[in-house]
C-alpha cells in the first residue's frame, strides 16, 4: 500500500523538494555564532581559565612562601619566650649554676650552646651539650604537639642548656656528632665535664625516662617522620544540580536518544516528553601524603578517586532510561594551615587544586516501550579533557586513636568548565558547596 | 575540504570549519524548514537553533550513515519541537474530513516548479503538512510517524491521503 502511495504525486514531490534550498539571511550565521559563545563567556574565556587555574596554584605556593619566610623569623622568639618561662621559674627548680643561666637570658648564645662550659672545664663539652641540645628539641616539639605547656616546661627546666634551634633546623652536624658519641653512656654521660658535674648529674637524674629514651634517637630520622605524614580519607555530600533536556539530547551522545527524543514529540498528544535528569552525589575517596612546612603549615598531595553518576530518563509511550557512570583519578595539591588547637581538637583551613582525569565510563542506554524493553546499548565513553577545579575548604578535627581521627568539615569548589561535551555534575554546577564527614587514616 | 576534514574541524571547535558547515548545508535545511514552518521567520529560528545543535552535538555523530542525514534528522527534529511546543497541530483532526477525494494527476505536477510546489505544501494545514512531508519527502514510514508523533499508524495513514487529497485539488485549480 505504501509503495503504491510512494509511486504517485509524493514521489514527483520528494524528487523536485528533497533538495530544494531556500536563501537564508546572512543575520542567521552570526546569530549562531553569538548563541555558540554565550555560554561559554558566561564564565570564562577558554584561554583565560586555565591562566585562572594556574594563577591560584601560583598564589598559593606564593602564600606559603611568604608564611614560611615569616614563620622561621618568628621561631627563635618563640623559643627565647619558653627561655623566659623557665628562668622565671628557677626557684622552684633547683637550677644554681650561674654559668648556665646565662645562654637562656642571651638568645645570641643559644646555637653555641658547648661554649660557655667549655671554657669553664677547658674539656670538650660536645658530650655534654649534646644530649641536652637534643632534649630541649625535644620537648619543644612536644610542646607544640601537645600543648601542655606544664609538662612542656617541666621539661625544658630540665635542660641546663638553653634550647638551641626549632624544629628542622636542629640537625646541625656538631649535635648529631656528640650524640653519636655520647650513645653508649646514655642518661650519664654527662660525668665527662668535670665542673659541671654535679648539677648536670641531678638534672639528668631528674630528667624523665622518656625523655632520655626519646634523646637516644636519630635526630635526622625523627625530623623526617615528624615533617612526612600519611593518612586517607573519603566521603562527600554536594549541593544538587539543575540541568535541561537540550544538553542531555546532545550530551548523551547517541543517535537513538536523537529519535528518542523524536519518538516522544507527542505531535497530537497533550503530554509533553519529559526528562528526568538526575546527578547522584559524587563519591570519592583518596590517600594522600601531607609535608609539613612549619607547625601549622603543611603541603599535601595524594591520589583520589571520584565516580559520577548522572541519569536520565524520558517519559512518554516510548521511554528511555540513560545512564552514565564516570570514574575519575585525580592528584590534588593544596596547603593546609592549622588555626587553632584546643584539647586535641585542631581546627585547619586548606585550599589547593585538583586535576581529575577521566580514566573510564559507561553509558547504558535502554529503550522501552511502556514497559517492555526495546532496545539496549552499551558504550564505553571518556572524557578526554583534563577537569581542573579549585577548593577551599575549614573542618575540625580530632583524634580517637593514635592512627584514627574523626573530622568534619565545610568547603567551596569550582570546578573549571574544560569544553567536554560530556555532561556531569561537575559541568552542571560547577560551582558547588560541600560539607564532608568522617575518619581519617593516619600513619 | 572533505566532508571529513569539515566535521574533524567541527569537533574541534574550528570556526571556519563550522562556517564552512553552515554555507554547505544551511541552504537545503533551510528548505526543510520552510516546508515544516510556513512563517519564514520562525524558520530562521529553527534553522539557527538546528545548527546550534549540530555545532555543539557533532562529537555525537559516529561516522556511520550520511552526515547530510543526521544533520536532516536534527532540523527536522527541531522543527517539529517548535510545532509541539507551540502547540500548532492539533486542528488538524478537525479537517480530516473536510476535502473529498481528488482525482491524481501527475502530470500537472510534473509540470509545477519546485518553488510552486513549496507554497502548496505550505498552504496544508499543520498536520497534514508534516506528516505528508515526514512521509512523502523524508521517507519515513507510518509505523515510524506513528512512533514519533504518538499516534497510530491508521491516523498517520489516514492524514497522508487526507494531504495528499487536498494537493491533488490544489493542482487541478492551478490548471
Amino acid at each position: 500500500m505504501e509503495d503504491k502511495d510512494k509511486n504517485s504525486i509524493e514521489d514527483l514531490f520528494r524528487s523536485k523538494l528533497y533538495d530544494f534550498e531556500a536563501e537564508t539571511s546572512p543575520d542567521d550565521w552570526n546569530a549562531i555564532v553569538d548563541k555558540l559563545d554565550a555560554p561559554k563567556a558566561r564564565l570564562f574565556p577558554r584561554v583565560w581559565r586555565y591562566w585562572a587555574a594556574a594563577a591560584v596554584i601560583a598564589l598559593l605556593f606564593l602564600g606559603g612562601s611568604v608564611y614560611l619566610f615569616h614563620s622561621r623569623h618568628d621561631q627563635p622568639q618563640l623559643v627565647q619566650l619558653m627561655q623566659e618561662e623557665q628562668t622565671s621559674e628557677q626557684s622552684v627548680v633547683p637550677v644554681t649554676v650561674p654559668v648556665e643561666e646565662q645562654p637562656l637570658s642571651d638568645p645570641l648564645a643559644r646555637n653555641i650552646p658547648a661554649v660557655q662550659p667549655a671554657q669553664k672545664s677547658k674539656k670538650p663539652l660536645r658530650k655534654t651539650a649534646a644530649p641536652n641540645t637534643r632534649t630541649a628539641v625535644e620537648s619543644e616539639l612536644h610542646c607544640s604537639e601537645i600543648s601542655d605547656t606544664l609538662q612542656c616546661n617541666e621539661k625544658s627546666m630540665l635542660q641546663k642548656e638553653a634550647p638551641v634551634s626549632v624544629r628542622g633546623e636542629v640537625a646541625a652536624p656538631v649535635s648529631s656528632d656528640a650524640y653519636a658519641v655520647n650513645e653508649p653512656a646514655t642518661g650519664n654521660a654527662l660525668v665527662s665535664d668535670d665542673t659541671a658535674t654535679p648539677v648536670v648529674v641531678t638534672r639528668a637524674a631528674a630528667m624523665p625516662e622518656d625523655a632520655l629514651a626519646q634523646a637516644k634517637e636519630d635526630p635526622a630520622s625523627d625530623e623526617k617522620m615528624k615533617r612526612w605524614s600519611f593518612g586517607m580519607g573519603g566521603g562527600s555530600v554536594t549541593t544538587g544540580s539543575s540541568n535541561s533536556i537540550n544538553t542531555f539530547a546532545l550530551n548523551s551522545a547517541s543517535l537513538p536518544d536523537l529519535v528518542l527524543m523524536q519518538y516522544n514529540s507527542p505531535f497530537f498528544n497533550e503530554h509533553a516528553a519529559k526528562t528526568r535528569i538526575r546527578h547522584k552525589m559524587p563519591f570519592s575517596f583518596g590517600a594522600g601524603v601531607s609535608y609539613a612546612l612549619t607547625d601549622r603549615l603543611a603541603l599535601q598531595s595524594g591520589l583520589t578517586y571520584s565516580y559520577l553518576l548522572s541519569s536520565w530518563e524520558t517519559n512518554g509511550a516510548y521511554n528511555g532510561k540513560t545512564k552514565q557512570k564516570l570514574h575519575y583519578l585525580g592528584i590534588p595539591l593544596s596547603l593546609n594551615y592549622t588555626i587553632m588547637q584546643w584539647h586535641r581538637i585542631q581546627w585547619y583551613a586548606n585550599a589547593g587544586a585538583l586535576a581529575e582525569v577521566n580514566v573510564a565510563g559507561k553509558l547504558d542506554t535502554r529503550l522501552y516501550n511502556g514497559k517492555e524493553l526495546v532496545s539496549r546499548s552499551s558504550e564505553h565513553i571518556r572524557m578526554k579533557e583534563w577537569l581542573w577545579s579549585v577548593n577551599a575548604k575549614t573542618g575540625l578535627s580530632y583524634p580517637l586513636l593514635r592512627f584514627l581521627s574523626v573530622y568534619g568539615e565545610v568547603g567551596v569548589g569550582y570546578y573549571f568548565d574544560n569544553g567536554s561535551t560530556i555532561e556531569t555534575v561537575r559541568s552542571e554546577k560547577p560551582f558547588n558547596v560541600n560539607l564532608q564527614a568522617g575518619f581519617r587514616f593516619g600513619f | 575540504m572533505t566532508e571529513e576534514q569539515l566535521i574533524a574541524g567541527c569537533k574541534k571547535g574550528n570556526r571556519l570549519a563550522q562556517k564552512k558547515l553552515y554555507e554547505t548545508y544551511s541552504p537545503k535545511m533551510m528548505g526543510v524548514c520552510l516546508r515544516y514552518v510556513n512563517d519564514r521567520e520562525t524558520a530562521r529560528d529553527v534553522l539557527q537553533d538546528g545548527f546550534i545543535k549540530i555545532l555543539t552535538g557533532i562529537d555525537a555523530y559516529s561516522g556511520t550513515g550520511a552526515f547530510e542525514g543526521w544533520i536532516r534528522k536534527i532540523i527536522v527534529n527541531c522543527a517539529l519541537e517548535y510545532l509541539r511546543k507551540n502547540d500548532i497541530l492539533r486542528d488538524a483532526s478537525d479537517l480530516e474530513n473536510t476535502y473529498d477525494a481528488a482525482y491524481s494527476d501527475n502530470q500537472a505536477v510534473a509540470n509545477l516548479s519546485a518553488a510552486e510546489l513549496m507554497k502548496l505544501i505550505q498552504d496544508l494545514p499543520t498536520g497534514f503538512r508534516t506528516v505528508f512531508n515526514m512521509f512523502a519527502i523524508e521517507g519515513y514510514s507510518h509505523k515510524e510517524i506513528s512512533e514519533m508523533l504518538q499516534i497510530t499508524e491508521s491516523t498517520s495513514r489516514s492524514q497522508f491521503i487526507r494531504a495528499k487529497q487536498i494537493l491533488q485539488r490544489k493542482v487541478s485549480e492551478l490548471y
